[in-house]
């Protein structure tokens, strides 16, 4: 290929009839002029304007600036090369012109072999200066990227080992139960962050090595959701901010990727949402999308309310290392490899990632996992919705049991702190528990002194699980899934149902249709069995018997069990007592799982013998 | 009492530090270099100063090198001596050394803390700055 044809040239000389002659020689050549001025001042603005690659300089020139001050000016600015054609050869401008840097000197008068060999020879070399200016620029962006990259992750893996060490310390030392749980959790919550922080850097460089390789498996979507956002749930609420989870009621119960790899990134891009918000929500949100073209898919979303990102970093987001503000008042901490890594744990697990910008700003980042077409939804809609619920007070909670009221067939009816609810009947009051819990009064109105039973659902970051206060009153987590809700609010009604109704157990799909008789000679099964073996525990075993006694049944055999039970509690001290307790347990853990009761009670009389 | 100001804008490290310190005098907590340099001011205005100010580099809004020079010039500007002025220890994961000469020769910090920071970094910190544990009261 014949460079000359391409190169254009900038010709600066005051002489008419030389610039002329230099234009038909250098054009017979094959260069290309793009322009033939005069002075240093119209020399800077053209090759400003039209950017030629190689500028011919006299020295001597019209106006008060000669071709050196040109020069140097158009070379500090745009890093045009320069080749000097003049008459002076004296030592003074020769030791001026070395400041200019050019790359060529031809004296006049010149031949026109000479002109094209110092031309093509400047050319060259400035192409090849320029190729190491550009790598050595690479080179130092690279470094400047490596010492931030070792002072981020020197800041993030010592920021939660410093919480860990100084806590687990504090806790070795002489403090109140309480104040040691507390010290606990918070290192515990240090470990979770460092075990993030370790994994995403690990699956990181395994990525790079192209040695990761995804493991699929089914598992359970709920609990999945579940247990990305419980941790992260507290950094939020600690931020100020509003945790949010939304899902769908027509979620699949089962789904089909790599589990551990799809935490790492959904938690990646949790934290991301919590690291650059400061005020609002951050959403974690599933839902199940139609079959398309694309098939049937999951769609998971991170939500938040932030200041989202600028146009011009979009390019970038998904680039290793790149954090928008790299100072060291970044207000956000981060290795900058969250979103690099979630993009390419995504494309292993063949899951599309996407940005988008909702309607309210912020950012939203969105998985489409693809499912079964005919995966059954956890909750299928319901076709009644005849079990009226009261919805207390206006919470996220509320906000998402009325997403689920159809596929939980329920009627929701907003109720004020009256305690009224249109005169309805009322089956159940969901609530957030902190309103209740705090003021007695309340939540005595609201529950007609306890004869409403009540679900409570938990603060943002509280970690109990499912529970069952006592008959009446439940307890879930916030959020808590689907299944869990769809437990209490069974549980409640199965509270509602009239006496003489067929017994069964709480959770009824596990225990078989045919309804269970009652055992009426559970006292003298008791009886029988005082005298025998032996064991300690007394108190445990027939406390965690009526705990299962208030969680699994309101059978009317339960409640005699249970009368049993306390009786034994109060008026034996015995072996024999002990050894009641663990049969009733293990009864009361056969109804769970639905095995025949008949079966059981002679399977208690062959034990007995 | 000796009145001491944690700077620190992890949330889990606060708490830590606050109660780590505990045993040498009243502590206040904030969350960045602003607030560090703010409360600095308002204590100095109610002549309730602080003896001892442990400030964290990494932080939002304003870093600790910067709020350290800020407190130094504040001090400088009211007259105080050097002898009088507040104690301020980084605390810090990074140990590099553009990091601690800049934070003692440019800043005048009295000493500096590497994280993870455990009883007996602070015992030993704070023994050569010249603070001793409360006795516990009974």
């Amino acid at each position: 290929m014949n460079e000359s044809s391409t190169t254009s040239i900038l010709i600066v000389e005051d002489e008419a009839i030389v610039a002329l002659d230099l234009r038909y020689r250098l054009e017979a050549f094959g260069y290309s002029i793009c322009g033939t001025v005069a002075t240093g001042d119209d020399a800077i603005s053209v090759a400003r304007s039209v950017h030629p690659d190689i500028v011919l300089m006299d020295i001597q020139l019209k106006g008060a600036m000669d071709g050196i001050e040109a020069a140097e000016r158009i070379g500090d600015e745009s890093g045009i090369p320069i080749v000097f054609v003049t008459a002076f050869t004296d030592e003074a401008t020769l030791s001026r012109v070395k400041s200019a840097a050019p790359y060529g000197y031809i004296i006049k008068p010149y031949d026109e072999r000479e002109i094209r060999i110092v031309l093509e020879l400047a050319i060259a070399k400035f192409r090849y200066a320029r190729g190491l200016q550009r790598a050595k620029e690479a080179a130092e962006a690279s470094d400047r990227a490596k010492t931030c990259f070792l002072s981020n992750i020197s800041h993030e893996l010592k920021t939660p080992l410093n919480v860990i060490m100084g806590c687990i310390d504090l806790a070795g030392g002489d403090v109140p139960e309480e104040e040691r749980r507390e010290y606990l959790s918070l290192a515990d919550r240090g470990v979770r962050r460092l075990q993030t922080l370790i994994d995403t850097i690990l699956d990181y460089t395994k990525i790079e090595l192209g040695a990761l390789a995804p493991i699929e498996q089914e598992f359970e979507l709920g609990a999945f959701l579940s247990s990305c956002w419980q941790p992260f749930a507290f950094d939020a609420h600690a931020k100020g901010l509003e945790p949010r989870l939304e899902l769908d009621p027509g979620l699949p119960v089962q789904v089909r990727s790599d589990p551990e790899r799809l935490t790492t990134l959904v938690r990646n891009l949790l934290d991301n949402a919590i690291k650059f918000t400061d005020s609002g929500s951050v959403t974690l949100s599933a839902e199940r999308l139609e079959a398309s073209d694309a098939g049937a898919q999951l769609k998971v979303s991170v939500v938040d309310t932030g200041k989202g990102i600028p146009q011009e970093q979009r390019a970038r987001l998904f680039e290793a290392f790149s954090q928008g503000d790299p100072s060291m008042t970044r207000a956000t901490g981060g290795l900058g490899l969250g979103l690099s890594l979630a993009r390419a744990l995504a494309n292993l697990m063949g899951i599309h990632l996407e940005y988008s910008v909702p309607e309210q700003g912020g950012s939203a980042f969105s998985l489409y996992i693809p499912i079964a077409a005919d995966a059954p939804p956890a909750f299928p809609r319901q076709a009644s919705d005849a079990t009226p619920v009261c919805l207390f007070g206006a919470t996220p909670a509320n906000k998402e049991m009325e997403r689920w009221s159809k596929h939980l067939g329920l009627r929701m009816i907003p109720m004020d702190e009256t305690g009224t609810a249109d005169g309805e009947p009322i089956a159940v009051i969901a609530t957030e528990s902190a309103w209740l819990e705090a003021d007695p009064a309340m939540r005595a109105t609201a529950t007609m002194n306890g004869l409403r039973p009540l679900i409570l659902i938990g603060g943002p970051y509280a970690q109990h699980a499912w529970e069952v206060l006592d008959g009446e009153t439940m307890c879930l987590p916030y959020p808590s899934s689907l299944a869990d809700l769809a437990k209490a609010l069974e549980h409640a009604a199965d509270g509602q149902r009239p006496v003489d109704a067929p017994p069964g157990a709480m959770d009824s799909r596990n225990v078989k249709s045919e309804p269970l008789k009652p055992i009426r000679d559970f006292g003298a099964l008791i009886e029988r069995a005082k005298g025998e073996a032996s064991g300690l525990g007394l108190k445990e075993s027939l406390q965690e018997l009526l705990i299962l006694m208030h969680g699994l049944t309101h059978a009317e055999d339960a409640v005699a069990l249970e009368r049993h039970v306390k009786e034994l509690y109060n008026g034996y001290t015995d072996r024999g007592a002990v050894a009641c307790a663990r049969l009733a347990l293990a009864y009361a853990m056969d109804i769970r799982s639905g095995h025949d009761r008949g079966q059981i009670v002679s399977r208690i009389e062959d034990g007995r013998k | 009492m000796p009145r001491i100001l944690v700077v620190e804008d992890d949330f889990g490290s606060r708490i830590m530090m606050q109660r780590l310190l505990a045993d040498y005098g009243e502590t206040d907590a904030v969350v960045d270099g602003q607030e560090a340099v703010d409360a600095f001011s308002l204590a100095l205005e109610e002549d309730r100063r602080y003896d001892l100010i442990l400030l964290d580099i990494m932080m939002p809004k304003m870093d600790g090198q910067e709020a350290l020079k800020r407190i130094r010039n504040i001090e400088k500007a009211h007259g105080i001596l050097p002898a009088q002025e507040s104690v301020i220890i980084m605390t810090t994961a990074l140990d590099d050394p553009t990091n601690v000469i800049e934070a003692y020769a440019k800043g005048g910090a009295t000493s500096y803390i590497v994280k993870p920071i455990d009883r007996l970094k602070v015992r030993t910190t704070l023994t050569k700055a010249g603070f001793r544990p409360l006795a516990k009261t009974p």
